[in-house]
């Protein structure tokens, strides 16, 4: 049958038009003719010839049904193709630095490896191509010629999700990176790794900054408390980047308005490091002070816009109260306790169970019936608060009244909560069935075990703008706190967070392995709560040298971290507060009627000062989010500190309007232009975890020698019909025409 | 039922069913030899990783006294149990079961040091420490330890009190900016879980010099007792009936106060 109808092993027979009509209609007429033949053997000549004559017109009938069933031969043809190269060109902010010989960053890029240049066009010519250019968003490039420079930030991660996303399923040679490799959002190394690896295709880097940058000293990070105590010294910390500098000195100079506050003079001692500066601020009077710090020296500076920085200090004069509730004594109660101990800025009053019965111990306490029940007695008295810190305490320690009053105490007071982890606090059935489950960021699991080894405790991109245990550069910065921390046991890693939560620190759990949060707080209602799955965090104080104040300051933070925001009858505060030019700025507060609910009809008075303009009116309008009453969007064009002063219209019990401020910085300078100098080390990591290479922008044309050719191959079915050809009706007419000669001739017509 | 509080205000005692209970269960382990015997004069020094983060360890301070026929840092290792377990049944701190010998530490290393921001203290001699125990002291105490001394008094051995002496007088050379004087009476190691009106440590044996404390910028870092309470917590005597009660009770406050200041 193959031979006859030239049928190969790699091909099929098929039938298109079968139906079980046709196939009855065929299967019944094959039968017809082996029976026509079987009588034309056996009868008489006569009834053979008649018999003949049958056989053809059936014979004639069976080609036709097998022709309407459209006989086809089917072949799977392979067919090469082509590899894919994707390039993705870096157009953040930073690649518009002009220093790669008076052109910027990127237009040096598109000069080399640009659409049309020579060493490009070569790679163009063995691949297809497909062009993106990122951000902080991926963009398919149709048009590649056209690519511009924006003013935002670098995402990395998102980039490399999104080529993944986008090239799915093709046969990628790899993707040619061109970037100056400095992340400003999603800094996460780490995930970023991760996400170059699931592309699944070799990852070239290009490095598009200047091998070596020029000198530089810059204004790395500062570092201050958001909260300052009237009269009382506060210790701000500023961390000077130093390039290219080794041997010279730098001025750093502290001013508050147009009055030097101190000079300092550092020296840098290596080619490329952060130079801790610390200088001590005494504000003598309310309110918002605000700083600027500059750095400067007499040798030429290559990157003069990021030599200063802006920075303020809400300074007051009531004391935060502070109630810490704690479950049995321990070294955590001991060292938190006197981590406030001796800041006129927080007064702590605590209560620590010391037997398996009711007994506690009270420290801070005013009066003798203070507290006595181990908890305020009402919420009066509980309001009277503004932070609570819950120890490592079972949940039956407290009455079913008690967690609906610290439920209110957050939602309704904006109040601040401090939930400390522990095997308590984490217990099967305790706190997860309570009121304060919905108050709390994180999904209580079923249950709980701490991470039975010691490991590092590491802050997240917002846990280092917090500048919680003082500035931190990981690249630069071998000697800062968070890089000298000894590991901790005990901890609780918080998988589960809700939406609305924000991570400050997380599990480092090694090479590899996602971090998971073990801080992470989140606004409830008017306040703030915050989880610290941390079972145990005074072994940093104990086993760090003494000099180190930084698990003082950490605490201290958390709790201003939890107290921003509204804790008062009447609250604004201004977010993100430290912007760029162009930046939007949102403006929210709150206000509350006497029993701390919020008073949607309350109307206010929202003023601005600004940098160049004086004080300005600003018409606040009814606010959808949850926990604000009124809200303003801001764009600022003037780099500067402003100044948001609300008031109430209506007066309070003694007459008086309630008042409150906020503050915001616009920066000059986007963070984009601070970090200047090639992050080569994560370009080459890159390219090392994806199998692909590294290469500076000036050996962009090595790269045609470097990639490879991915095997690809696509599928194609062929179809060679056999039913539509001229003898297969040539046959069926020949059948007809013999048994038409056939009868005529035998006489049978 | 309304909870009750010891505080700085007013203490209150365990009941005295719960009291004899635990007593009795002291009294009978100390009773079997060697089963709670600790295996003493082993290494004291120890890793950074050793430190107990939610257990208190009650870290005997390994020392060299004066005499080395006296040097006796290590006597009464199974006293400490005896209080260990009152102290288990009288509160509800998480106490360590480690061995005596895993408890020790020594002030010449940074990692022994590290075990325990708890030590206690006892002898009946003369001492001197070095320049490098005083320097590791020096940084236990900033950095948050507590240390309670108590003169031990044995038949035969040093004068009464030579013991205190040398701990006042070596004490401050540790910390030259901190203050070594009397506890005072109102101080909350007497009154932080059971009240102790008089406002001084129980007597056993001993001199006659008020309980010191070293005050580092008002926090108290050490604690000195001239009275022999360690030795008190062997057994309970005819001839001071409740005196190892009442050390119990000390010794409890002692840790609590280590815990909360």
């Amino acid at each position: 049958m193959n031979w006859l109808l030239n049928i190969s092993p790699d091909e099929v027979l098929v039938f298109k038009g079968l139906t079980w009509g046709s196939a009855l209609l065929a299967i019944a007429g094959i039968v017809a003719l082996v029976a026509l033949l079987w009588l034309l053997q056996t009868g008489k000549p006569r009834r053979r010839l008649k018999g003949l004559t049958l056989f053809l017109r059936f014979a004639a009938g069976v080609l036709i049904v097998l022709a309407l069933m459209e006989p086809t031969v089917r072949r799977k043809d392979v067919l090469p193709q082509q590899s894919f190269l994707a390039h993705a060109y870096d157009v953040s902010g930073s690649m518009s630095i002009e220093d790669q010989a008076d052109k910027s960053r990127l237009a040096a890029v598109l000069t080399t490896a640009g659409p049309g240049a020579a060493d490009r066009q070569e790679l163009d010519d063995q691949y297809r191509h497909v062009d993106f250019v990122f951000d902080d968003a991926l963009h398919a490039q149709s048009n590649a010629r056209a690519v511009e420079g924006s003013e935002n930030a670098t995402d990395l991660l998102g980039a490399f999700r999104g080529v993944q996303l986008q090239t799915k399923g093709f046969p990628m040679a790899g993707v040619i990176l061109l970037s100056d490799g400095n992340p400003t959002l999603n800094e996460d190394r780490k995930k970023i790794l991760e996400a170059a690896r699931e592309i699944q295709a070799p990852v070239y880097t290009v490095g598009c900054a200047p091998r070596d940058p020029g000198a530089d000293f810059w204004i790395d990070q500062v570092s201050c408390p958001a909260e300052a105590a009237r009269n009382v010294d506060s210790a701000v910390r500023v961390l000077v980047g130093v390039r290219g500098r080794q041997g010279h000195t730098a001025r750093v100079e502290l001013r508050e308005g147009e009055r030097v506050v101190e000079t300092r003079t550092v020296r840098a001692e290596r080619e490329m490091q952060a130079l801790p500066v610390d200088f001590v601020i005494r504000p003598m009077t309310e309110g918002v002070h605000y700083y600027n710090v500059r750095v400067s020296s007499d040798a030429h500076e290559s990157y003069p816009w990021n030599n200063e920085e802006d920075f303020f200090v809400n300074v007051v004069s009531q004391k935060r109260q502070i109630l810490y509730i704690e479950g049995y004594p321990r070294y955590e109660y001991r060292f938190l306790r006197a981590a406030f101990e001796g800041d006129e800025r927080f007064q702590v009053k605590s209560v620590v169970y010391v037997t398996q019965a009711k007994h506690t111990y009270r420290q801070g306490v005013e009066r003798r019936d203070e507290l006595v029940e181990g908890f305020p007695e009402d919420e009066n008295e509980l309001f009277g608060y503004d932070a609570v810190v819950i120890g490592d305490i079972a949940a039956a320690r407290f009455t079913t009244r008690q967690l609906e009053m610290l439920h209110e105490f957050v939602r309704s007071r904006g109040g601040a909560l401090l939930f400390l982890g522990g095997k308590d606090t984490f217990a099967a059935s305790g706190f997860g069935d309570s009121p304060l489950a919905g108050v709390l960021p994180f999904r209580f699991a079923a249950s709980y075990e701490s991470i039975d080894r010691a490991l590092p405790v590491v802050p997240t991109r917002l846990g280092i703008e917090r500048s919680m245990f003082g500035p931190y550069n990981p690249q630069l910065d071998s000697t800062s706190p968070w890089a000298i921390l000894p590991p901790l046991k005990g901890l609780y890693p918080l998988h589960d967070l809700k939406p609305g939560a924000q991570a400050l620190c997380a599990i480092d759990m090694g090479e590899g392995d996602a971090n998971p949060a073990v801080v992470a707080y989140q606004r409830y209602g008017r306040g703030t709560s915050l989880i610290c799955g941390i079972s145990a965090t005074w072994p940093w104080k104990f086993r760090t040298p003494s000099d180190n104040v930084s698990y003082e300051a950490f605490w201290k933070e958390m709790i201003l971290v939890l107290m921003q925001g509204g804790n008062r009858k009447l609250t604004v505060d201004a977010w993100p507060r430290k912007v760029t030019v162009g930046d939007e700025v949102k403006i929210r507060g709150s206000v509350a009627n006497a029993q701390f609910q919020l008073d949607p009809t309350a109307r206010v008075d929202l003023r601005m000062e600004t940098p160049t303009s004086g004080t300005i009116s600003l018409e606040p309008r009814a606010s959808s989010e949850e926990g604000y009453t009124f809200e303003k969007v801001l764009t600022p064009s003037v780099p500067g500190v402003y100044k948001i002063l609300v008031r109430t219209v209506e007066t309070d019990e003694q007459g008086k309007p309630c008042e409150s401020e906020a503050v915001f910085i616009v920066r000059r300078v986007a963070p984009e232009l601070r970090e200047v100098r090639l992050n080569e080390s994560l370009l080459r990591e890159i390219a090392a975890v994806t199998g692909g290479d590294y290469v500076h922008l000036s050996d962009y044309g090595q790269l045609k020698d470097l990639i490879e050719p991915r095997a690809g191959t696509l599928f194609r079915m062929k179809e060679r019909p056999l039913w539509d050809k001229g003898l297969v009706l040539a046959s069926i007419l020949g059948l007809l025409l013999i048994e038409w000669l056939t009868r005529r001739l035998g006489g049978l017509a | 039922m309304t909870a009750t509080s010891r505080d700085e205000i007013f203490g209150e005692g365990v009941s005295r069913r719960r009291f004899l209970a635990t007593a009795a269960g002291a009294l009978a382990a100390a009773a079997l030899p060697g089963a709670l015997a600790p295996a003493a004069r082993a290494s004291s020094r120890g890793r950074a990783e050793d430190l107990e983060e939610r257990e208190f360890v009650f870290s005997r301070f390994n020392y060299k006294m004066s005499s080395n026929e006296t040097n006796k840092w290590d006597y009464g290792g199974e006293f400490d149990e005896n209080f260990l377990g009152y102290l288990r049944e009288a509160t509800n701190i998480p106490v360590s079961s480690k061995r005596f010998e895993e408890r020790a530490v020594q002030a010449s290393d940074e990692a022994s040091f590290l075990k325990s921001p708890f030590w206690f203290m006892i002898g009946d001699g003369d001492f001197s420490l070095t320049d490098a125990e005083r320097d590791v002291l020096a940084e236990f105490f900033k950095r948050g330890g507590f240390l309670w001394g108590d003169d031990c008094v044995r038949e035969g051995g040093h004068p009464v009190d030579v013991f205190y002496r040398a701990f006042v007088r070596e004490l401050p050379q540790v910390l030259p900016d901190a203050r070594l004087s009397p506890a005072g009476p109102d101080n909350a190691i007497y009154h932080c879980f059971y009240d102790f009106p008089e406002g001084k440590a129980p007597y056993y044996k001993g001199g006659n010099g008020p309980d010191m404390g070293l005050f580092l910028e008002n926090r108290m870092v050490a604690f000195l007792t001239p009275s022999d309470v360690h030795c008190a917590w062997r057994m309970d005597r005819p001839k001071y009936p409740g005196l190892q009660a009442a050390a119990f009770r000390m010794g409890t406050n002692v840790v609590v106060y280590a815990l909360t200041h």
